[in-house]
């Protein structure tokens, strides 16, 4: 017995050192190298890693190609699976990996878990940063701003088919929860074999666009809701909640047979699909959606029959959001002139590169000494949402926990939860999410 | 007898040692055992150090990290005791990706096993056909589990193939397979098992190839049917392999994720959300030590459920 004992000792002995050694590795976060000096002239000759994801436009190739040709600088991208970025990225940096520059999402919920203030480059001094007025709510986590964000910023909205709303006598689109179903029961009276709004629960996001994004605008104004319920001060399954009223909305349309018969597993592409060929009246999706619209049928028949216009609860306001394409963050690697040139990075795209970019995607620009082209059919309809005064940030932009909300939301739409169960759940996700800040 | 003589008859050389004055008597019973066990440690070294580094380390690492509080939000581990399951219980993550994981295990492993063992008694001779209907039945275990997976969801689709084949019988029929929280879970886990059948099934060939013709031709000539003769001869004789198909199948399927990844995603809601995927989802909010505890949870279940698996099927092991 007794000689086994070294044995055993030896064996866990090495088993903790090896955890420890994992532990070291994964408590992350390289070394800080403090600020970085923008009054020195940015290197050149310098191969910076890229971290982004797989999916991006040609736009933003381009703008990278430029940014190598005006720099000298040499950008080595690691592309990421579009549908699996996000946890592609926490995989990688919880090894303790870092990209010179990182594309990313920019709301604060999200910035959070990239633990910013010993992870990522303060980029306050930017130019970039006087420039936007979008840099005060994405980007920009308790103050300080880390991320860049160019845009294409989308807008949360109602596609419409205008050949079937006007065959079922609908001259204006609805633009509330309650003109929605008005709107659900005149196309089902109108004899039409069309669906009156398409839900693609298949894909699980488009979930979250009616009830949520779409949804949440009234609620949201000056992203309130979402810097309450982050803050600890409303409970999104409080009475009256509007993630509540909400979730009921779905269920009601639901009920009322307003959904497409495979709901539940169709995806956001058969939405589109279905808008086009005039198989359903209605959906609510992003502003990103428009390219694909237009790369599925040419600009006329597109613009003939489709619209988009806002929707939300009440008063049609609508909601944007930053996501990850453009939006890039510059962590601290611990090499210096590598950190100098990740942040040269962001300032070029942002100032001297970044005219030619907003051209080229046809997006509203996020940064004031850019101009807008002029933009025509859907891509004009968005940007006029987005311009409008009462436009409001996502509610999803500081909502800790909020990576649970579809899945919540799939359940409410496939009839597993009822929307109070849906709030019920959501909160103690966002109470895990808050706790695990602390 | 020499040692080259022995190569050439077969037979053992006498185990005698020599040293420089003559022969000697054997050494002690002891020494010997001790010597043939040193012996066979030398071949498991490899074995012993690949389960040491690729299993017993990361078990232990990640057991330690279920107890932390380890997320993106913070650079600093600190250990929390029980926080992490208690968490994932109030969430009622843990009960029901536990659940929905043992129903999934269970649904695959029946359903691989009596249909392998089906395909391996009609594929059980060696001819020209049968290698064939082999190789055929076979190349489902080549496909990449996500391939598969996507295969699977269009031909699920309510407006897919096998709807098209049912409504030539049943006009108008149209289900959404894989969206129906009451066939979601089923589909995805037969899915699987058509995945892997194909290997079990070669598992069972080999297995009822190795069974003694002398001993089925005597029941045949004491007129046991057809029946009575797998039933009582050649199941029993199958159990080893019935140990390792049973046992792969079972806790191979507690760490599903692939088939549905690319299937469900784990819904509707949360019907096909089993272990794996809600590690996935919890790592992807930068929820690390929980994701570490659901982890060590699935280590712990397929050790619970190995372990006395294993030592009951072996128990019922017959040989010939």
């Amino acid at each position: 017995m007794t000689t086994h004992m070294p044995r055993r000792v030896a064996v866990f002995a090495a088993a903790g050192a090896s955890t420890a050694l994992l532990l070291a590795g994964c408590a992350g976060g390289a070394e800080s190298t403090g600020s970085v000096d923008l009054s020195s002239d940015a290197p050149t000759g310098v191969t910076l890693t890229m971290w982004h994801s797989s999916a991006d436009s040609q736009a933003l190739l381009d703008l990278y190609a430029a940014y190598e040709e005006a720099s000298g600088n040499t950008i080595d991208f690691v592309d990421l699976p579009n549908d699996t970025a996000p946890a592609a990225v926490q995989t990688k940096w919880a090894t303790g990996e870092r990209p010179d520059i990182l594309q990313y999402n920019p709301s604060p919920q999200d910035m959070a878990q990239l633990n910013m203030s010993e992870n990522m480059i303060d980029i306050s001094a930017l130019d970039y940063v006087a420039d936007s007025k979008l840099s005060n709510v994405a980007g920009t986590i308790d103050g300080v701003t880390y991320g860049v964000v160019l845009g294409p910023v989308s807008v949360y909205g109602l596609y419409y088919n205008k050949d079937v709303l006007a065959a079922a006598g609908l001259d204006t689109p609805p633009q509330n929860a309650a003109d929605l179903l008005a709107a659900c029961s005149a196309i089902q009276s109108s004899g039409s074999d069309a669906s009156a709004v398409f839900m693609g629960g298949g894909s699980e996001w488009p979930s979250m666009m009616l009830p949520g994004f779409a949804y949440m605008g009234d609620a949201n104004q000056g992203n309130a809701y979402g810097e309450a319920v982050a803050a600890g001060d409303v409970k999104v399954n409080d009475d009256g909640s509007p993630v509540e009223t909400g979730l009921q909305m779905v269920v009601d349309l639901r009920e009322a047979g307003c959904f497409n018969d495979d709901y539940s597993t169709a995806t956001y592409e058969e939405s589109l699909k279905a808008l086009l060929d005039g198989t359903t009246g209605m959906t609510v999706l992003p502003s990103d959606q428009i390219a694909e619209l237009y790369a599925a049928a040419d600009a006329a028949t597109v613009d003939a029959t489709v619209g988009f216009t806002s929707f939300s609860a009440e008063t049609g306001v609508p909601s944007y959001n930053a996501g990850p394409f453009g939006s890039y963050f510059a962590p601290k690697t611990g090499d210096a002139e590598k950190e100098r040139a990740a942040v040269d990075f962001l300032d070029w795209i942002t100032t001297e590169g970044y005219q030619g970019y907003v051209d080229q995607a046809q997006i509203v620009p996020t940064i004031s000494t850019a101009d807008a082209g002029s933009l025509s059919g859907l891509y004009a309809e968005a940007a006029e949402l987005l311009q409008r005064d009462d436009a409001t940030i996502g509610f999803n932009a500081s909502i800790p926990g909020f990576g649970n909300f579809g899945g919540i939301a799939v359940k409410v739409l496939v009839g597993q939860s009822t929307p109070s169960q849906g709030v019920d759940d959501w909160q103690v996700f966002i109470d895990q999410a808050i706790a695990a800040q602390q | 007898m020499h040692a080259t003589e022995a190569i050439v008859t077969g037979k053992p050389v006498a185990r005698t040692r020599r040293r420089a004055g003559g022969l000697i008597s054997p050494p002690a019973r002891g020494q010997r055992d001790g010597r043939r066990i040193s012996y066979r440690l030398w071949f498991a070294l490899p074995a012993i150090a690949l389960t040491v580094f690729f299993f017993g380390l990361p078990f232990i690492a990640n057991a330690f990290l279920s107890f932390t509080k380890w997320t993106g939000f913070s650079s600093t581990i600190s250990f929390n005791g029980l926080d992490n399951f208690i968490s994932l219980s109030k969430l009622g993550i843990l009960g029901h990706a536990t659940y929905v994981t043992v129903v999934y295990a269970v649904i695959t492993m029946l359903a691989q096993n009596v249909v392998a063992l089906m395909m391996a008694k009609a594929l059980q001779s060696s001819n020209r056909l049968n290698t064939f209907y082999r190789s055929l039945f076979f190349a489902p275990v080549l496909f990449s589990p996500l391939a598969a997976g996507y295969i699977w969801s269009a031909m699920l689709a309510p407006a897919g193939p096998i709807n098209g084949f049912i409504g030539l019988f049943v006009p108008g029929f149209h289900f959404a397979w894989l969206g129906e929280q009451s066939t979601a879970l089923i589909m995805v886990a037969l899915i699987d098992a058509w995945k892997w059948s194909g290997l079990v099934t070669l598992v069972y060939i080999s297995g009822l190839n190795t069974i003694s013709r002398s001993v089925i031709e005597a029941a045949v000539l004491d007129g046991a049917s057809a029946w009575r003769r797998f039933r009582s001869i050649e199941m029993p004789l199958l159990a080893p392999a019935f140990t390792f198909n049973v046992v792969l199948t079972l806790v191979g399927s507690f760490s599903a994720l692939d088939i549905i990844f690319s299937t469900t995603k784990g819904g509707p809601g949360d019907a096909t959300e089993v272990l794996n995927f809600a590690v996935y989802n919890q790592y992807g909010q930068g929820l690390f030590g929980t994701s570490s505890a659901l982890s060590f949870m699935i280590a712990i279940l397929v050790m619970i459920t190995a372990v006395p698996l294993i030592w009951y099927l072996r128990k019922r092991e017959v040989h010939e």
